[in-house]
């Protein structure tokens, strides 16, 4: 079907599309010029600034790669951190997706207290992660601490958690999960979205409960799933106050938690070396990059969007 | 009204990372050098603390303010972050004309941001070493030159709770015993109920005026006069060997468990002793005002000695920038506010110990009218002569940080001290290279 415009017409809509597109910049402004001034301009700034050596204050002096070079090869620390990061992210961002959806899917059936349990369970992410760190070293207490307290009833010495190398990233993973409050409740509102006919069908046609759970609920939360994924995954790869608070902004005994951003940190603001804190910002948002990169691809095999077509 | 230090402070605070936005915004209060031909010379100061500090500091002004009528001071606070924003005034052209600074002190002089205090203070007619001491002076000069002034912070001193001493029959400490004595002390002071302590005979931690206490006393330092790493010296093992026998042989320390096991991180000996669960404690003179309502029965004394006395102190001084267009006026006020007069209020106010010994050594000081307790104030006194000097280089965060990092696993025992130290040096090797 053709349709030809008359020339008024034309004209009558472009001249409201204009106004409408100067209304769209007029109102997303305030973004952009927040973008530009705190993000985009500090971004490049932070990139030219990676290849001098910097203490903040004084003229930088251009170095080439030499921040690269020695954070690859020479930096005795930057590859444990690493390494460190990578194995809060990998364990923390799927146990918490575990836990949550766990969580919601108990929470989202009708029953007696739902409102007061979700609120429970959300309590935590509204705590300030400040107090929850400070009530989080006295549960782990080597030997007075609750948590080792239980471990004990089974006979199980607990260990000494955050001054121990071994435990004490567990120890903030297990702080990370403490907030799951978030997730769960995004989770909630998808899976009470899920249309009820489907599961009745469902369980006309003789669905297990487990069936309908991993068949039905599971694929239609997976944009949420999906949403937990990619911010937890960043916010795991950035993790900080965690750190900050728990290990007394150092990093653990002989750096067994320390980790990139604080890294990052200790370099710009505490040894005045803001040029190779940039370098290895750069290198973080790398890596940020292909592991946000990587899970957008693969979300097209496994989310699942209601209202889209799958050819 | 505690006046805990800066750094410590620092190490335990939540600093949140707002990277280069922070840099652009931060603390850009530009100081106005504007100055009218005639009129008074117009000075900028910068402080940190808190309104306790302001409200001395104020007061040290208006005396100034009488004795050098032709300057006038503009006071300027910075709480939080004060290196960062006072080097951003510096990088901005506009940096203070006088600055309190502490350990990073070599920060600003290798960048040749401070004027060089001794030929100011020879014109005053100042002589340094009598003012403060040969300690004080030497942790704020490099090669000859005097960075700073000390202004504020004596000696570290012995807090004891008397009661936990009568009971356990010991005479009170008075700063002659040697680490014989003070281990035995330490060892008959730990009181046990039922296999757990309930009351610690010393408590320290990794803090960097404990560690080097031992070490300076036993011969030892961190860099030798060359500047080059010496952290795994056998004289530095010897003592921290000691150290740590304290805590791990002996039991009569709390190790970093038994600190968390009591809901503390490691190294916070005011605390234990305020809870009445600790004997001795070394600390500054800001943990008087904490205990000064107190229910216990406790008095300070100087620390005992190794083969050598070493007391660490913890303070502050005033520097002049390099960017000052009033060096002269601005040493001059330097000059007047570390005097004798100029540090009275530092003392009436019972803030914290002044440099200058003449004060230290006054009545005023030793029995000020706020002492009703009789706390032995003498004992800063006594101790100021035995200050020694801690390297703070530039690179001094990093060197903390590395005696950190990698001796948490000593402190735990499950590392030799020597192990550690063999550690520390490596790291000291590749940041001081």
């Amino acid at each position: 079907m053709a349709i030809v415009a008359t020339p008024a017409r034309r004209r009558a809509g472009s001249r409201f599309r204009r106004r409408e597109t100067w209304l769209f910049y007029a109102f997303v402004s305030p973004w952009i010029v927040g973008f530009v001034v705190f993000t985009a301009i500090p971004m490049i700034a932070s990139l030219g600034l990676s290849f001098t050596d910097w203490d903040s204050f004084s003229t930088p002096r251009f170095i080439g790669f030499d921040n690269y070079l020695e954070l690859f090869t020479e930096d005795p620390l930057f590859w444990p951190a690493l390494g460190h990061t990578l194995y809060f992210a990998a364990v923390s961002v799927p146990l918490s997706l575990l836990i949550a959806l766990f969580l919601a899917n108990l929470l989202s059936r009708p029953m007696r207290g739902a409102r007061f349990f979700r609120t429970v369970i959300y309590i935590p992410a509204l705590v300030p992660l400040v107090a929850s760190a400070m009530i989080f070293r006295w549960l782990l207490a080597p030997q007075t601490g609750p948590v080792n307290g239980f471990l004990a009833l089974f006979g199980i010495e607990g260990p000494a958690w955050l001054l121990d190398e071994d435990w004490v990233i567990p120890a903030i993973i297990l702080l990370s999960l403490w907030q799951v409050g978030a997730g769960t409740i995004l989770l909630i509102a998808a899976l009470q979205g899920v249309p009820p006919e489907l599961y009745e069908a469902a369980r006309i046609d003789g669905a297990s409960r487990a069936q309908r759970f991993w068949r039905i609920s599971v694929p239609l939360v997976t944009p949420i799933l999906f949403f937990n994924l990619i911010t937890g995954m960043i916010a795991a790869f950035q993790v900080f106050s965690q750190v900050y608070v728990l290990t007394d902004g150092t990093s653990g005994p002989s750096n067994a938690s320390l980790m990139l951003v604080p890294y990052v940190y200790d370099n710009a603001f505490r040894y005045y070396h803001m040029g190779y804190a940039s370098a290895l910002a750069w290198v973080l948002f790398v890596i940020i990059m292909i592991f946000s990169v990587g899970v957008l691809r693969s979300s097209r095999g496994w989310v699942f969007y209601e209202t889209e077509v799958r050819r | 009204m505690s006046t805990e230090p800066l750094p410590r402070l620092r190490r335990r605070r939540i600093g949140a990372a707002l990277l280069a936005a922070g840099l652009a915004v931060a603390g850009l209060t530009a100081c106005a050098d504007e100055e009218k031909p005639g009129g008074p010379t117009s000075l900028t100061l910068t402080i940190w603390g808190n309104a306790n500090d302001k409200t001395v500091m104020d007061q040290r002004l208006a005396l100034a303010k009488k004795a050098l009528p032709e300057i006038d001071v503009k006071l300027v606070q910075i709480s939080e972050e004060y290196n960062t924003k006072v080097q951003t005034m510096f990088a901005g052209g506009k940096a203070p004309d006088v600055l309190m600074l502490s350990e990073e002190i070599n920060v600003y002089s290798s960048k040749g941001q401070l004027e060089d205090l001794t030929p100011h203070l020879k014109k005053a007619n100042v002589d340094p070493v009598a003012r403060f001491g040969q300690g004080p002076v030497d942790t704020y000069s490099t090669d000859g030159k005097l960075w700073a002034a000390p202004d504020r912070g004596g000696a570290m001193v012995l807090y004891y709770n008397k009661a936990i001493f009568d009971a356990q029959g010991v005479a009170y400490p008075d700063g002659t015993w040697d680490w014989a004595k003070f281990r035995e002390a330490a060892q008959k002071l730990t009181v046990r109920e039922g296999g757990k302590v309930k009351s610690w005979g010393y408590a320290a931690g990794d803090w960097w005026p404990w560690l080097l206490t031992w070490m300076y006393q036993n011969g030892g330092s961190v860099l030798d006069a060359a500047g080059k790493p010496v952290a795994n010296s056998p004289a530095n093992v010897e003592a921290i060997q000691f150290y740590n026998d304290l805590v791990l042989k002996d039991r009569s320390a709390p190790s970093p468990i038994d600190y968390a096991n009591a809901g503390l991180s490691n190294g916070q000996p005011d605390a234990l002793f305020a809870q009445g669960k600790l004997a001795m404690g070394t600390t500054g003179f800001w943990n008087i005002a904490s205990l000064k309502d107190s229910k216990l029965k406790w008095d300070i004394a100087p620390l005992w000695q190794g083969k050598q006395k070493a007391v660490p102190a913890f303070g502050s001084g005033l520097a002049v920038s390099s960017q000052s267009k009033h060096k002269d006026a601005a040493a001059r006020l330097v000059a007047f506010l570390t005097s004798a007069e100029g540090q009275a209020p530092i003392v009436t106010s019972g803030l914290d110990v002044p440099s200058n010994l003449e004060v230290v050594n006054s009545d005023a000081f030793k029995k000020p009218a706020w002492n009703t307790t009789g706390v032995n104030l003498a004992a800063f006194t006594e101790s100021a002569s035995a200050i020694y000097s801690p390297p703070l280089v530039p690179e001094w965060n990093e060197i903390q940080k590395a005696y950190t990092d990698e001796m948490a696993p000593v402190w735990n025992g499950k590392d030799s001290v020597q192990a550690g130290l063999d550690r520390v040096q490596k790291s000291l090797e590749r940041i001081l290279s």
